[in-house]
């Protein structure tokens, strides 16, 4: 699955340990995501969407 | 979990499982340690030794009690993942290779290799399992 993780994140100047921070996850799980190597659970894909105000297809996107 | 689990920034869950490996890991080697000298000083039989070779057991089965109430208690659901994978890891590796030592010592009539030679192999295999994945996940960028 694709993300536009890094590139919102980059917009509002977060290093990743903020956004994991923000998320309350760890800054490995925060790399993973945004690395593809890990896709995230519907609840944390639902948090990320609220944290960054859009909804979850803006962010992720199926291959 | 992350590579350091004594750090300030270790969620209370790895603090607990932290403590936890400690205490039941140092209470096996105190059991392992204290049957061995009694059975070896007073030769104890039948229900005595039932009992006592189910000590250590006991730890053993603490230690694997304190993975379960790590990934109950958990929140970053990533940190689960990566233990879970640890653990398969470790699981089908002692597998493969104990099967493997079976056939060996089957067909070969070898001699059995030395008692806890599992445990203490899902233990270390668990472990580097854990440090790899935790590297490989640290990798990337954080620009």
């Amino acid at each position: 699955m694709n993300n536009r993780l890094k590139v919102l994140r980059a917009e509002r100047n977060w290093s990743q340990a903020d956004l994991a921070s923000k998320l309350e996850v760890s800054r490995q799980s925060v790399n993973a995501i945004e690395t593809g190597k890990y896709d995230p659970s519907l609840p944390l894909a639902f948090r990320i969407a609220r944290l960054f105000d859009l909804p979850i297809e803006q962010i992720f996107a199926d291959n | 979990m992350t590579c350091n689990p004594f750090g300030k920034n270790v969620s209370p869950a790895v603090r607990r499982y932290t403590q936890g490996i400690l205490f039941t890991m140092s209470g096996y080697v105190l059991a392992v340690l204290g049957t061995t000298f009694y059975v070896h000083a007073h030769h104890p039989t039948g229900l005595m030794l039932y009992a006592l070779s189910a000590i250590p057991a006991f730890c053993i089965f603490a230690m694997l009690g304190v993975v379960v109430i790590y990934l109950r208690d958990e929140k970053d659901e990533f940190q689960r993942v990566l233990v879970v994978r640890a653990l398969l890891t470790a699981a089908f590796a002692i597998l493969a290779l104990s099967a493997y030592m079976d056939f060996l010592r089957s067909y070969g009539n070898l001699p059995a290799l030395p008692p806890f030679t599992d445990f203490v192999a899902f233990w270390m295999i668990f472990g580097l399992a854990q440090l790899i994945q935790s590297i490989r996940a640290n990798g990337g960028t954080d620009e």
